[in-house]
């Protein structure tokens, strides 16, 4: 077994990291909480948060060439 | 653009054979590499042997590396990085380090590297080691914000420096040499290439030459990370600026390669866009459009073809939320300037380099953790537009037209050119549009001329009116402070003054009192904590009223502004000064 694979994954808390703050959430059985702020929630939960904070990256998959940077933006 | 590819033997074990990985992707690719060794790495035989073996083979150059050196035997303090020890014990990590290096190598380095060298630290590198070129000296724009991020545990403060390579002076290592005598006698670079836009707003460690920084930032989805290159053209970008140079400063430890508590992912995924990220250096290079050196070739480089005392430009783009908002930023030995073209041309975030303000970190120096250069203006951390109560640190221009007022810090622009000329570098804006509840409708386009010795040109055209016989006045406005961090220091003794028709003055107190002139040719406020006068000087023609303003603990700037009338067929100048004081 990999070094890595020894560590369970861990996730940042989706509201502090809404503040651009990371913060490793506490793991209790399914349920996954914060200690900084008042999170709670599944997997599932943390994982749709992410998702939600990405939005905001309207052109996060979005190649701009050094010229389209020149030229278009 | 040239880059620079740094990896460093792990300080974990585990994390061996990742960077082995990093190096056989780079040697794969034919990229040239550089090696910063921390003690741990030079005590052991096996790393001494792979690393000499790339040196060998792939002319890998191979420098020192300075962190976690509170672990050094003889060493009393625990602070892992260097720039925080008390001079004495400086000195005997350097005296330890390079002796090791010299014991191992038989030579001196050239190429040496820590997250930031305070001045303290580049006079001991001077004195002990004067073989090295070019030292990793600094985190463009960390600060507060990545303070913060790291839930108030990362006690780097590198804010107000350089984005590129500079020449840093002897008093401040952020703050770049004014000639060959200011100078701390090594090319400094910066640890990563920052998205230009995003590390104002934001942490600089999301949005970074640097995969995993951008993954940390969730700027990615799965395999698919195109803002990572678009960053590198980002920097290759402002070649056009900049004489046909730019810099690219590539350095991701070995951990970042396998999941950790930041970046989840598999470690194929971050492999692969290490991997990736790596492979559009050398593409770039079979076209031409990179060269990859060491870091030792490439501090021979800067000195043979970048003079000190230079001025560095940048025009940045925002390319990740959408907005393609633009920013430009300047720095020479006077000052750093950043201008907000979504504000009208605001001015963001003013360095006043001019106050030379000497700061050594440590336990032995007032500054402590602070390595940060200070501000005069940060928008970002002290207000900038009005938000519920008052305005805080910025610049703009307060246009008024029949009885009404606007501010331009609303009436969003973009940059319409970026030009290096005789007398400085010049900025035009595209013009702002002005519509007034009244129905008057106008168009101001901003010009901004960076002039060495902390001197800003700022020149304002009426380009369209839609009544003609309207008087349109305009008021030039500072509104300033000082500070390195996001909290009000202490204003008292800052000096305010107008010269005009009378010469009012006032020691700030916090008490909000205003003092004005007419026929104003300039208003002042001398600031002794940096060591700065900063003023409006109203050029050729006296200003119909000057005024300077004291505020208050509520509300604690003070301003400065400069009233005129502008006419279509006669451009408005006003100068932005900033002089050093005692």
């Amino acid at each position: 077994m990999a070094a890595h694979e020894k560590n369970p994954v861990k996730h940042r808390c989706p509201v502090c990291f809404g503040r651009e703050t990371d913060v490793v959430l506490c793991q209790q059985g399914r349920t996954y909480y914060c200690v900084k702020c008042s999170f709670r929630g599944t997997r599932e939960d943390v994982v749709g948060m992410y998702a939600d904070l990405q939005k905001k990256f309207r052109w996060m998959l979005t190649r701009f060439t050094m010229e389209e940077q020149r030229d278009k933006l | 653009m040239i880059v620079n590819i740094l990896h460093r033997p792990p300080e974990r074990a585990e994390h061996y054979r990742l960077f082995r990985l990093q190096q056989e992707m780079a040697h794969r690719l034919d990229l040239k590499v550089t090696l910063l060794l921390d003690l741990p790495a030079m005590n052991n035989p096996a790393v001494m042997q792979d690393v000499r073996r790339d040196s060998e083979q792939f002319g890998d150059e191979l420098g020192i590396w300075f962190s976690s050196v509170g672990d050094i035997d003889g060493i009393s303090s625990k602070e892992p990085f260097i720039w925080l020890h008390a001079q004495p014990e400086k000195r005997r990590i350097f005296e330890i380090m390079f002796r090791r290096y010299r014991e191992i190598f038989g030579r001196d380095p050239e190429a040496i590297g820590s997250y930031h060298f305070d001045a303290g630290c580049l006079r001991l590198i001077r004195e002990l080691c004067p073989a090295v070129q070019v030292a990793v000296a600094g985190c463009f724009e960390e600060g507060v914000k990545v303070f913060h991020g790291c839930n108030n545990s990362w006690y780097l403060f590198n804010e107000g420096m350089p984005w590129g390579a500079w020449y840093p002076s002897k008093t401040h290592a952020l703050r770049p040499a004014l000639d060959e005598a200011d100078w701390a006698g090594l090319v400094a670079v910066p640890h990563l290439n920052r998205d230009l836009v995003l590390s104002y707003e934001g942490r600089n460690d999301f949005f970074a030459t640097h995969p995993a920084n951008v993954q940390r930032a969730m700027a990615y989805r799965g395999a698919e990370c195109p803002y990572m290159l678009n960053l590198v053209d980002q920097v290759r970008l402002q070649e056009a600026y900049n004489d046909g140079y730019s810099y690219c400063h590539v350095h991701v430890s070995a951990g970042w390669l396998e999941p950790n508590h930041n970046v989840p992912d598999p470690e194929a995924v971050s492999q692969g866009l290490y991997q990736e990220f790596l492979e559009y250096f050398g593409a770039l290079r079979r076209e031409g459009k990179c060269t990859d050196m060491t870091m030792g070739e490439f501090g021979r480089w800067h000195r043979e073809h970048i003079p000190v005392g230079k001025p560095a430009v940048a025009l940045a783009k925002e390319m990740l939320y959408g907005t393609g908002k633009h920013y430009v930023w300047y720095a020479d030995g006077s000052m750093r300037v950043l201008l907000d073209a979504t504000q009208g041309g605001s001015i963001g975030d003013l360095r006043p380099y001019v106050g030379q303000v000497a700061v050594d970190t440590g336990p032995d120096t007032p500054h402590t953790i602070y390595g940060s250069y200070p501000y005069l203006i940060h928008s970002q951390y002290r207000s900038g537009l009005a938000h519920h109560f008052a305005d805080g640190a910025r610049t703009t221009l307060l246009v008024s037209c029949r009885g009404e007022t606007a501010d331009l810090g609303l009436c969003p622009t973009r940059v319409a050119a970026v030009t290096r000329t005789e007398t400085g570098v010049q900025v035009r804006l595209t013009p702002a549009l002005v519509e007034f509840a009244n129905g008057a409708r106008l168009a101001i386009e901003s010009e901004f001329l960076f002039a060495p010795g902390g001197n800003i040109q700022i020149v304002r055209r009426l380009v369209e009116i839609s009544a003609p016989d309207a008087e349109v006045r305009i008021q030039e406005y500072f509104k300033g402070c000082w500070g390195v961090t996001e909290y009000p220091e202490r204003m008292k003794g800052i000096q305010l003054a107008v010269d005009g028709a009378s010469s009012p003055a006032l020691v700030y107190d916090d008490q909000g009192r205003s003092i004005r002139s007419a026929a104003a040719q300039t208003v002042r406020a001398r600031v002794p904590q940096v060591q700065t006068e900063v003023s409006l000087d109203a050029g050729a023609e006296p200003a119909l009223l000057g005024t300077a303003t004291e505020g208050y603990l509520f509300n604690p700037y003070y301003t400065l502004t400069l009233e005129k009338i502008l006419k279509p067929d006669k451009e408005a100048t006003t100068w932005l000064r900033m002089k050093k004081i005692p």
